[in-house]
């Protein structure tokens, strides 16, 4: 299981790169974050959607109410210009930190 | 109505009851839980089982309210921002229009008028950093340490040093005299304001990365 310190602070950059593919809702983003990471990153439901108002709060994404296949209710986010720029930003700096590690991972193989 | 809902319903009343009062934040995890109870029972479980386990995933009650406070909190620290205005502009408007009689403001109304303007510069500079174009606030606040950390001490140091250099003569002044006189009194409070405003520069904690979001 990943620490809840790491997962807390992924929360942000995975919201916004799942955003960048097109916009989605909280039950489907949750599912895919778990698919992706084969079950390892295992969010606390209700957790996310503090997160999503938070981020609409700030700008960097934006949501709109409609309707599922099946004709249920829905709330569909989706990425703002500032989300983007935020979530470049992200990148960046997980990167940073992942070649660091790497490195240093490499070394101690040498 | 049926046990799902009468469960779903009483979930409803659970949350409201620990403060999830708002509509939006409430309906979305009350969609959230009928998606996965309907995903539950798809792949097997029963009616009960798949609220409860859905339920279970959804999180405690007493976080999630702590959470949605979090955000609510954000636009309650606005408002002491604007009543620092609004006292900024109070405490000013009377030394602006003596200015306009007499060219030089004596006495504590020149105080005042200072306090007024700094009070109304604090609050200007905390609404456009919160809110100019672009800005992320999440990132400035978590990563651009160093520099702005230096220029908010630094601030904060200066103010809490001209704030006791205005506080200690009006101190001296009415430990002398037994008395505080008018003008005196007016420095006095707005060295008060500055070393408090120092102090709280100076030495607030800074905000701590979010950890909430945990399984």
């Amino acid at each position: 299981m990943i620490r809840k310190e790491l997962v807390a602070a992924s929360a942000e950059p995975l919201v916004l790169s799942l955003l960048a593919k097109g916009e989605s809702y909280g039950y489907a983003i949750i599912q895919e974050v778990k698919a992706r990471s084969d079950g390892k990153l295992n969010w606390t439901d209700g957790m996310l959607y503090p997160v999503l108002h938070r981020m609409e709060h700030r700008g960097l994404i934006k949501s709109r109410w409609g309707e599922s296949e099946t004709g249920r209710k829905r709330k569909y986010y989706s990425l703002k210009k500032d989300g983007k720029a935020a979530m470049a930003k992200h990148h960046e700096q997980w990167s940073l930190v992942h070649a660091v590690l790497s490195g240093l991972k490499k070394e101690q193989y040498v | 109505m049926s046990d799902l809902e009468q469960s779903i319903a009483e979930w409803r009343k659970q949350m409201l009851a620990a403060g999830i009062k708002s509509p939006v934040p409430l309906e979305e995890l009350e969609i959230h839980l009928c998606e996965e109870i309907e995903r539950r029972m798809k792949s097997g479980l029963d009616e009960q089982q798949a609220f409860d386990f859905a339920v279970q995933k959804m999180g405690a009650t007493n976080m999630l309210k702590s959470e949605f406070r979090k955000i609510e909190g954000s636009f309650m620290k606005i408002i002491p921002i604007f009543g620092g205005f609004l006292l900024g502009v109070t405490m000013q408007l009377p030394g602006s229009l003596e200015l306009r009689d007499q060219l030089v403001m004596a006495d504590g109304k020149l105080v005042l008028w200072l306090l007024g303007l700094f009070l109304q510069m604090w609050a200007m500079g905390s609404l456009w950093r919160r809110f100019r174009p672009g800005v992320n606030k999440f990132e400035f606040e978590k990563f651009t340490m160093s520099f702005s950390r230096l220029v908010k001490t630094g601030a904060g140091v200066v103010m809490l040093l001209g704030g006791m250099m205005f506080l200690i003569p009006a101190g001296i002044q009415a430990g002398r005299e037994g008395l505080v006189k008018f003008d005196a009194l007016c420095w006095l409070v707005f060295g008060m304001a500055l070393v408090i405003t120092g102090f709280v520069i100076t030495f607030c904690p800074y905000k701590k990365t979010r950890l909430e979001f945990y399984v």
